[in-house]
């Protein structure tokens, strides 16, 4: 197995305008899930889709088990399984026939599994993909990316549309098949609880740039919220390159940033003649200051 | 995986994708079955016999099965028609899936022209006025076994009496067929990638269609012979030439198309 089964690196790409994905870079290792979190149009399905092989990059490179996506064969793409965020299997087509699309072309193919969930998420074979609510579409996509026995889970918003009770089912099969055969997952997502439960590692992609990528628990923990007041001399102007974000009132500043950089709120108080107080931030409480405007 | 299992995994796949096309090749197919196979006793000249009214619909049933994304609205969050993302992100070879649309596609609009065809050899001579005394030269020059005999109904124009004529015909209609295809495929996959391809595939669509019946417009009531009056009489003439020509372009045009759809983004 490769040291990381998924690998993006100096990566751009854009449609007719300004750069959906800018720069983007990041890796995830092999076995773990990592979460791919941001708000509408900031550029994760586009990541996911040049992951996927479905398009290609303008600059940079993507690598899934070290294979240009794009330029892979069947031999290869059994080893990845792929969810989209749209309902993208045709519509007049059965259950059983899509389930028999897949036993026919993976070898691997576990109908055991295939089978288990359909009756788990009770799904009539018989049924017409468009005669399916939205929530049961999406639980059929699930199921044709993880019956194959993936080595690579690719999961656009694998939970949008689904109740609760089926969210939690999707990423409790995740979690088995990880257990199972070690398989490495990614998955955007905007329901950030799904993330704090299941996720290694968090990508927070603001405007097609990544702003953070490391684990819960070390982003948990280096970023946080500072607010100064009691200016001596006056609010400061200044800018911090290494925060996230600031916000400037007549009487105080509120910066988010990393504890660990070279701006700490201690240095920044000290610098500037005044008083601080620091927070701990919550996963949404980052990800809202990290991908506002 | 095997690529011929493959195929036919996919192949299968397809013919049950979208039931309401096999109705719609149906609809489509109707005036052709009796406009030429049923009525077969009575055309009013040779050049409305080797017109194929029914050509556009290669265009048609080509946009559903080969290329649906582009009647899409962009962004377009469903999938109706083939499922090209889903099955793109399956385990497959593109120049696999390609062959095996292309291999729909030629079934759809092949079942028409291939029961057309397998019906003539019931009524394989033809008799069919020719007002062109051009045409009709060409046709005693070029037909094997063409003949020229008086117009019971009392015309002017004399009846050319071709043996195994109507047959002749039907084969010339699967050959406008088959290249039609061809080049509905080569023009999707040089399309695709463009912006405004939906509105270029509309024009030449409609220019292709219009642009013959203009032509044939200005042939009547003179004597020169319409364009594929020539081009039937060519045919019949070099028919072993132009089959091995067109398997020619067959081959070539499916392995550029399928090299070409393994390169394209989605």
């Amino acid at each position: 197995m490769n040291e990381s089964p998924i690998l993006v690196q100096t990566v751009s790409r854009s449609f007719d305008g300004p750069p959906v994905v800018h720069d983007l870079s990041f890796s995830v290792k092999a076995g773990s899930i990592y979460g791919f979190l941001g708000r509408n149009g900031s550029g994760k399905t586009t990541t996911l889709r040049m992951l996927a092989g479905l398009i290609k990059p303008q600059t940079g490179n993507v690598r899934i088990l070290g294979n240009d996506p794009f330029a892979i064969g069947a031999e290869e793409r059994q080893w990845i399984g792929y969810m989209s965020e749209k309902a993208v299997i045709p519509a007049y087509t059965k259950v059983h026939s899509v389930l028999k699309l897949g036993r026919e072309l993976y070898p691997t193919w576990d109908n055991t599994l295939a089978d288990s969930l359909l009756a788990k998420y009770d799904l009539s074979p018989k049924k017409r993909f468009m005669t399916l609510s939205q929530g049961n579409q999406r639980l059929l996509s699930f199921i044709m990316a993880i019956a194959p026995r993936p080595k690579v889970l690719l999961l656009d918003e694998p939970a949008a549309n689904l109740d609760v009770v089926a969210r939690r089912e999707i990423l409790d099969d995740i979690l088995d098949l990880i257990r199972d055969c070690g398989c490495t997952v990614l998955f955007s997502t905007h329901i950030l609880s799904d993330v704090e439960r299941v996720a290694d590692e968090i990508g927070i992609l603001a405007k097609g740039n990544l702003r953070v990528s490391e684990t819960l628990d070390s982003l948990k923990d280096s970023i946080r919220q500072a607010r100064f007041f009691g200016f001596k001399n006056g609010t400061p102007t200044e800018d911090i390159p290494e925060s996230f974000r600031i916000v400037r009132s007549k009487t105080e500043i509120t910066v988010t940033l990393r504890t660990n950089s070279h701006a700490t709120p201690e240095t920044l108080a000290q610098r500037w003649s005044c008083q601080q107080e620091t927070r701990a931030l919550s996963l949404e409480d980052i990800f809202v200051e990290l991908s506002r405007n | 995986m095997n690529t011929t299992k493959q195929f036919w995994a996919l192949f299968k796949f397809h013919m049950t994708i979208n039931p309401f096309i096999w109705f719609m090749v149906l609809a489509l197919a109707s005036p052709l079955l009796f406009t030429n196979a049923f009525s077969n006793s009575y055309h009013p000249n040779l050049s409305s016999l080797l017109t194929v009214q029914n050509l556009f619909f290669v265009g048609i049933l080509g946009i559903w099965t080969l290329a649906p994304e582009m009647t899409q609205r962009w962004g377009s969050n469903t999938s109706w028609n083939m499922g090209t993302e889903f099955i793109l992100t399956r385990a497959i070879d593109r120049p696999v899936l390609y062959r095996s649309r292309a291999a729909y596609f030629y079934l759809l609009i092949f079942l028409i022209p291939v029961i057309s065809l397998l019906y003539s050899l019931q009524y394989p001579d033809l008799k069919v006025t020719e007002y062109s005394q051009t045409a009709q030269q060409q046709c005693l020059r070029y037909v094997p076994g063409s003949t020229l005999e008086p117009n019971p109904s009392g015309s002017r124009s004399p009846l050319i009496s071709i043996p195994w004529g109507n047959t002749l015909v039907e084969e010339w209609h699967f050959w406008m067929f088959t290249t039609s295809a061809l080049c509905v495929q080569l023009l999707f996959l040089l399309l695709y990638p463009l912006k405004y391809r939906l509105w270029i595939f509309y024009a030449l669509f409609f220019s292709c269609i219009f642009i013959p019946l203009w032509i044939d417009l200005h042939h009547i009531g003179t004597q020169t012979t319409p364009y594929l009056e020539h081009l039937f009489f060519f045919f019949t003439a070099h028919q072993p030439l132009f089959w091995i020509l067109t398997a020619a372009a067959f081959i070539l045009t499916q392995l550029w198309c399928e090299w070409r759809f393994a390169r394209l983004e989605q």
